[in-house]
């Protein structure tokens, strides 16, 4: 084939020895400076109380994850400034509320309940500032508006009315300061703090693991102390923590910690306690924060390959060998949640966003791996960075290894109806993105030739019959587990509509291309749609539940597939401008000889 | 048009002379045109029948949309869907218009004949083709075993107290007006007037008679729905009511409960019968009767011939309609466990054992969420528990259908990978 020269070209099947070792060395610098920056010392041995176990919600975490959700919750981070200006770790923030009580103006003073409506802070009498950050000891005064407007808002909500963003905003920070309270008082519903010490000496119990029996909450354990039960000595030792750290001794403190621990190994048994370290360790290193930034590394090196004209430099093929190190950091964080979870990878929306992120990410190395024009390359990158970016405020909502529901506690469905249709999800998205792709190269680059794009919409193809296998497979098994779980195949209802339509639309595609209804560019442009109504299956449907009383997250989320809907129609709107505005396919118009007559592979493309 | 395509359409009009009728005819039904426009109208459909569920019951959302003909969407559904997204004023009102569109059955025959003629004009059999053979007749068969079980499934409750046993299963849509009599030796007689019955004798104003009672019984109001309001009436109430629960409570009609009721409650008639002396028609009373009464422990019945003796003694009930079964399922223990330190539901659980003499079964089981028990060609589900979790609510099917689904996932999985596994290995032949 002639190609004209400026098309991208595919790179050599073996790339030179040191661009592997400058992605690793690449790859390590970012993760190590992610550590180093998110790694604060401390007088206090605070990861020892980090690891300590809490019942919440369920199941036995390390107080670590518990601070980092409630702080996320409230303040949108994991971190918090504190009046020195200085960042500090979420379980710091936490031993402040817990011991708040014990020193009155510790954590009334943290600025860290973000309030974002500039009417809310009017009338909270806050003046806007950067961070949007704010202590309760500035608000104190108004904390009775506070609960009027939060009250009404839920009276509102309730009557069905849409709330505007004052209310939204208004109802949240009550929520949060509730939240906060309850932390303060340890009133925390479904909450337990110590572990029931019958392990050794009850033989009966022995059978029935720590993280099966109900841990008492601290409330409950002082009371029993006070009408004299023989006080638990995990009490005892809990108080001298927290006193200690109320009184600034962390000599104290670490060696109750240390005390505090040698209790648990009697009590919990070392696996749980291994799993909570463990948790602790994750949470720590975050290597889904690291495989984010990764990917955009990723991104950075295959725009810069393809627009920087420095072949000797390599940067594509670096790009590649980043992408396999961040898939592969991907992985790794999947299996250990997966292994602390003690179950399949999708279990709520967020790990199915994490899932979504490391099935697209190895779809687009193994795309790359056939044709390396860096194409599969920029799929794995954006879409593995777009996935963990919906993963990162998905987190905003609670804990991401929350428990199931009775009906969804089966590991055999989870794993394969669960898994297939968020694969089939995976695959759709990578054939719309590959689509976008396919409209921006062709559209806004004269880069590509008639063979680079049949061979992009080639991919295209094949991903989408992937994913018509992969969407319908997960869609039948879905149904099987529901007659083996309720006794009807096929229920008609929302989230399984939503399956079934992508299973129609790529299987709409595929027929479409047989029958030759479209060429290259029509199936680029309808795999963009099919982005559409695979956002829709993911989120629209849920979102339809909720409905008119969605609020706060909610409603974000439905902002967010407002515009994503709005973006995509007007990609494929640009994908159906006739191939004349089309630079590439001008540029090989320029590029083919006068008196060729025209260009077939894009001239035939015009259905 | 493009000049290719012309091009294309008349190569393909010159061999077409020499062919039969039948092929002329079925040629433009097989198009594949047909078939993309045949999806975009299914995808269509689903979309609108997702967005009906906000406000519809899913039974009748299926019957309008998916088991019809034809549907007339309202444009009220588009209003909803721009307030979830795209913030449209939860109180803004659109004009009254539809979008017509065909319905499932429509669609779902168009979409047979469409691919039938396809397979007769465009396919011939080969190996290569194997695989969409596979998956077009896996679809058959899916679609086959969904209308077997439209038509055929039968779904039931079957409530267990823990320790007592049951022989029937109830309807948890239709009803039945029950009279019973306990014999000395422990037999129950029943007579049982279903529900259409009821309507149907309103309509006549007849009497229904039996020969098992010796009275006549005679409706005189049915509702489908309905509320039972205690005194004080309003005071331009005339009650009906001369005997029985009916002097303290009155029936009020209620609509039907929608689908997506959040709570999940169940229509809940009620009736006023008046019964007639054989032979002279002498009223003996008019009663009250109501399911709701099904809901309380001990059940409440009504007696309706207080002064005969003991064994002539007939009660009334409204009652969920049964199905006598000849096997019996005793509830030896039931378990809700919750996740610890948490109202959450971690399992529920029936440990029963079931008694079918026909079929010389005698075993105990496990029954619990997403294991269910299959007996004479019935599976049982575990579905609720009763409040206070002193008994267990199994979901009863009968669904002859059930293995089609099944069967045609896996011909139809198998297909895609044969389909597609070629179309692969095609593509990498090309590249090497």
């Amino acid at each position: 084939m002639n190609e004209p020269e400026k098309t991208i070209q595919s790179l050599p099947d073996h790339a030179p020895w040191w661009t592997w070792v400058a992605a690793s060395i690449l790859s390590s610098v970012v993760v190590l400076l992610l550590v180093a920056s998110s790694y604060r010392g401390s007088e206090f041995d605070l990861d020892g109380f980090g690891t300590l176990p809490i019942q919440n919600g369920g199941r036995i975490k390390p107080m670590d994850s518990l601070a980092r959700t409630s702080l996320m919750i409230i303040t949108t981070r994991t971190v918090y400034t504190d009046d020195k200006g200085k960042s500090r770790p979420a379980i710091d923030w936490l031993l402040k509320v817990m011991t708040s009580r014990l020193m009155r103006d510790k954590a009334p003073s943290l600025q860290v309940f973000r309030i974002e409506n500039d009417q809310l802070l009017a009338n909270l009498g806050l003046k806007r500032r950067s961070g949007l950050r704010y202590a309760v000891e500035e608000f104190q005064d108004k904390l009775g508006l506070l609960e009027d407007e939060a009250k009404r808002a839920n009276e509102a909500r309730k009557a069905g009315k849409r709330l505007d963003p004052y209310q939204t905003g208004a109802l949240e920070l009550a929520n949060h300061l509730q939240l906060h309270i309850q932390l303060a008082t340890f009133t925390l519903p479904e909450t337990g703090l110590f572990p029931p010490a019958t392990r050794e000496s009850d033989s009966e119990n022995a059978s029935e693991p720590a993280d099966r029996q109900v841990w008492t909450p601290f409330l409950l354990a002082l009371r029993a102390g006070r009408e004299g039960e023989p006080p638990d000595p995990a009490l005892e030792i809990y108080s001298k923590i927290l006193g200690a750290y109320a009184q600034n001794r962390p000599k104290d403190f670490n060696d109750a910690v240390r005390e505090y621990h040698k209790l648990l190994d009697t009590r919990v048994g070392s696996e749980l306690m291994s799993k909570l370290r463990l948790e602790h360790g994750y949470n720590f290193l975050n290597p889904l924060y690291a495989t984010l930034i990764l990917y955009l590394v990723v991104v950075l090196l295959v725009l810069l390959g393809w627009l920087v004209p420095a072949p000797a430099l390599r940067l594509r093929d670096i790009g590649f060998a980043t992408a396999l190190i961040a898939a592969s950091l991907h992985t790794v964080a999947l299996i250990t949640r997966m292994y602390i979870h003690g179950r399949p990878p999708v279990t709520n929306l967020y790990s199915s966003a994490v899932f979504i992120g490391w099935g697209c990410a190895w779809l687009g190395i193994v795309l790359e791996s056939f044709d390396k024009r860096g194409a599969g390359n920029a799929i794995a990158a954006v879409c593995g960075f777009l996935s963990l970016l919906i993963a990162q405020f998905l987190s905003e909502k609670g804990d991401t290894l929350e428990m199931l529901q009775a009906v969804l506690d089966t590991n055999f469905w989870l794993a394969t109806h669960v898994t297939c249709v968020t694969l089939g999800y995976t695959a759709s998205f990578v054939a719309g993105f590959l689509g976008i792709g396919y409209v921006l190269w062709g559209m806004c680059t004269p880069t590509m030739s008639p063979t680079a794009g049949k061979s992009l919409a080639g991919k295209i193809y094949g991903v989408a019959c992937f994913a018509t296998l992969l969407s319908f497979v997960g869609t039948v098994l879905g149904g099987i587990w529901a007659d083996q779980s309720w006794g009807r195949f096929w229920g008609w209802d929302p989230k399984e509509n939503g399956a079934l339509l992508i299973v129609i639309w790529n299987a709409l595609i595929l027929h479409a291309r047989w029958g030759k209804l479209v060429g290259n560019r029509g199936v680029a442009a309808l795999a963009i749609a099919g982005n559409m109504i695979t956002a829709w299956s993911w989120f629209g449907t849920n979102q339809l539940s909720v409905g008119l009383h969605a609020y706060g997250f909610d409603q974000t989320l439905a902002y967010a597939l407002r515009w994503t809907w709005i973006a995509h129609l007007l990609l494929v709107g640009v994908a159906m401008l006739p191939t004349e505005y089309w630079w590439s396919n001008r540029a090989n118009h320029d590029a083919a000889a006068p008196g060729v007559a025209g260009n077939p592979s894009t001239r035939g493309k015009r259905r | 048009m493009d000049n290719t395509l012309d091009a294309a359409s008349q190569a393909g009009k010159m061999p077409r002379r020499g062919q039969p009728l039948w092929r002329q005819v079925l040629r433009p039904l097989a198009s594949l045109r047909l078939t993309v426009v045949l999806f975009v109208l299914s995808l269509l459909l689903v979309f609108y029948g997702t967005l009906a569920q906000k406000d519809q019951d899913v039974w009748d959302v299926v019957h309008e949309y998916f088991w019809s003909w034809g549907v007339r969407v309202p444009n009220q559904l588009h209003l909803l869907f721009a307030q979830v997204f795209f913030g449209a004023p939860t109180e803004a009102r659109w004009t009254e218009a539809y979008l017509p569109l065909p319905g499932g059955k429509l669609l779902f025959w168009a979409l047979l004949v469409n691919l039938l003629s396809a397979h007769l004009v465009r396919f011939r059999l080969s190996w290569q083709r194997s695989g969409i053979f596979m998956i077009h007749g896996g679809l058959l068969m899916m679609m086959a075993g969904e209308f077997v079980t439209r038509e055929f499934a039968e779904e039931n409750n079957m409530t267990i107290m823990e320790g007592g046993k049951a022989d029937f299963v109830e309807s948890l849509r239709f009803f039945e007006l029950a009279f019973t009599r306990a014999r000395p030796d422990g037999q129950i007689d029943t007579v049982v007037v279903p529900q259409e019955l009821l309507r149907q004798a309103i309509k006549s104003g007849a009497p229904i008679q039996d020969e098992a009672l010796p009275f006549q019984v005679k409706v005189l109001s049915y509702a489908g729905n309905c509320d039972l309001l205690e005194k004080p009436f309003p005071a331009d109430f005339q009650n009906p009511a001369t005997q029985g629960e009916g002097l303290t409570l009155r029936v009020s009609e209620r609509p039907p409960v929608s689908g997506v009721d959040p709570e999940q409650r169940i229509n809940m008639p009620g009736a006023e019968v008046e019964l007639l002396e054989k032979g002279s028609g002498k009223s003996l009373g008019v009663w009250v009767v109501s399911a709701w009464f099904q809901l309380t422990r001990p059940i409440r019945t009504q007696k309706v011939t207080p002064d005969a003796p003991a064994d002539e003694s007939w009660k009334v009930a409204l009652r969920n309609k049964r199905g006598y079964r000849s096997y019996t399922i005793t509830l030896n223990k039931f378990t809700h466990d919750v996740y610890p330190g948490t109202d959450k539901p971690l399992n529920f659980q029936s440990d029963v054992l079931l008694q079918d003499p026909d079929m010389g079964v005698e075993r105990t089981t496990v029954i619990r969420m997403n294991e269910p028990m299959r007996h004479a060609g019935e599976t049982f589900y575990q579905h609720q528990a009763l409040a206070g979790d002193s008994g267990s609510v199994l979901q009863v099917v009968r669904n002859p259908g059930w293995t089609l689904p099944y069967l045609s996932c896996a011909v139809v999985s198998l297909g895609m990978l044969t389909h597609f596994g070629a179309i692969l290995l095609r593509h990498l032949r090309k590249q090497a």
